[in-house]
């Protein structure tokens, strides 16, 4: 058993070094950055605060760090390829710089991930909708590294075409189409006017929920948001914050480090499901 | 075999190490510095810097190395980030405009300076302090079918009277023809030390060698 102490002067150590070394981050828009100090993960809040994108930060106290520069590509590089790859197509905004996606090839996402769903990817630099990515997972979030250059630009193009024609996704019919696609598609069209359904905000919700593998109870509005009570697939009830116009977590009824808003509804579910407790 | 095998058996060994040491300074990455500094880094050059304080419109496309998706982004940045992406090179960026009081903070330590800005003042800026501290300097422009590369110790900045005309005829093959008469000019002088000057006429397709 190592002496306590020691320990303890080791973590002070690295905790007052931290003040003095740099380090980068990926920061959404109103959230959080960290970093991992002698094996602990301090978390601070930007500064300032609207920053959006990779940065090199420095802590100027136990709450907050300084954001010294934009970090370039060749960093952020670095920082990503210790991560796997997914290959996603862009469904649509949800935020700022994060957008849903949903997997190119779902047997690779199973595979490698064991579900399939779509997730919100953040920091999203450039790109359209159903725009192919490549997208890199650090286990609890997808960050955005690349549009995707093998893909074959048309098939965004149709899709989007298709889309502002307001083609039923039944009606979805091009050469080189996939179930992937007509998935995209499907929730591309839940946040286009003109597809409006009866009871649509119930409707929405059920089908979000549905779609990341939960169930909904019941929802109440609440001005600019809902609070929705839902079951993941294994039974377990939860109640969250769902702001209306995305869908994002407003409260997710759990604590996710101030980052809420990092997630929608539908990726709630994996999120809760992934939960050890 | 590496990214730059071709261009190594033609140059040899030796020269490759010298371009790939040799810190050069770009300043403008429009249609002559954005295709030069792509051509320079594919060539082998490995340390580059790129000053531009503009941003990527669409009717640049047609002449310069940038995609529609990259309209309304500072040009040096995507261009530092398009040459990452394709050889791993790294080129440091400045997007600032460059003026006679940041000079000397933007281009020191640079061996060669390579100045395709597209406006008078910045030119001059540029000739001066290569002529005050001896940096070999090289300046390539363009006027409708002709273009001209022109080492520091004869250059003579142009007048000012079309810094702010947006509405010029340029034809992309003669900037591609600029661009490659402006890389081999550098190239030989990182090679062996020697300063040549050319014009160029796209008319009557022809590259001929100054004497001045």
């Amino acid at each position: 058993m190592q002496d306590i102490r020691k320990l303890l002067s080791q973590i002070a150590s690295a905790e007052a070094q931290l003040q003095s070394t740099q380090f980068l981050a990926p920061c959404v828009k109103g959230g959080k950055v960290r970093t991992r100090v002698a094996g602990m993960i301090y978390t601070f809040t930007p500064k300032p605060q609207k920053f959006e994108g990779w940065g090199i930060f420095q802590a100027v106290n136990a709450q907050t760090a300084m954001l010294i520069e934009e970090a370039d590509l060749p960093q952020i590089a670095a920082y990503l390829q210790n991560l796997p790859t997914i290959r996603l197509r862009l469904a649509y905004r949800l935020q700022h710089q994060t957008w849903l996606a949903y997997p190119v090839n779902e047997a690779d996402m199973r595979q490698r991930f064991k579900t399939i769903k779509p997730v919100p990817v953040h920091l999203v630099t450039e790109g359209i909708a159903f725009e192919q990515i490549i997208a890199r997972w650090n286990g609890n979030s997808c960050w955005f590294e690349e549009i995707d250059r093998r893909d074959d630009p048309a098939i965004a193009e149709t899709l989007q075409s298709n889309l502002k024609q307001l083609i039923p996704v039944e009606e979805l019919q091009f050469k080189g189409i996939t179930p992937e696609m007509r998935s995209l598609y499907d929730l591309a069209t839940q946040r286009t006017e003109g597809f409006a359904h009866p009871q649509r905000d119930e409707k929405r919700l059920r089908q979000a929920l549905k779609l990341g593998g939960g169930e909904l109870h019941q929802f109440q509005d609440r001005g600019d948001y809902w609070t929705v009570d839902w079951t993941t697939s294994d039974g377990v009830r939860h109640t969250s914050a769902i702001a209306k116009d995305d869908l994002t977590v407003v409260s997710s009824g759990i604590c996710l480090s101030g980052r809420d808003h990092d997630f929608d509804l539908q990726s709630l579910v994996g999120v809760m499901e992934d939960r050890e407790w | 075999m590496s990214i730059f095998f071709h261009e190594q058996l033609y140059r040899s060994d030796a020269v490759m190490a010298k371009l790939k040491e040799f810190p050069v300074a770009i300043c403008g990455a429009g249609a002559l510095g954005g295709n030069l500094a792509e051509n320079l880094a594919r060539a082998g050059f490995g340390k580059l810097k790129v000053i531009e304080r503009d941003r990527i419109e669409e009717r640049n496309l047609s002449t310069q190395p940038y995609y529609r998706s990259d309209v309304g982004a500072f040009k040096a940045k995507i261009l530092a980030n398009n040459l990452y992406r394709a050889i791993a090179t790294k080129v440091e960026v400045e997007t600032k405009e460059l003026t006679v009081a940041n000079v000397v903070q933007l281009l020191k330590g640079s061996q060669l300076i390579v100045d395709v800005f597209d406006n008078s003042t910045s030119r001059r800026a540029v000739k001066d302090y290569a002529e005050q501290t001896k940096t070999p300097c090289l300046h390539a422009g363009l006027a409708a079918d002709y273009a001209e590369v022109i080492w520091n110790d004869v250059y003579r900045v142009p007048s000012d009277v079309n810094d702010d005309v947006c509405d010029y005829s340029l034809a992309r093959n003669l900037v591609m023809l600029t661009v490659a008469v402006t890389s081999e000019a550098i190239a030989s002088f990182v090679a062996i030390g020697k300063q040549h000057h050319y014009t160029i006429t796209l008319k009557d397709l022809s590259v001929q060698s100054l004497n001045l």
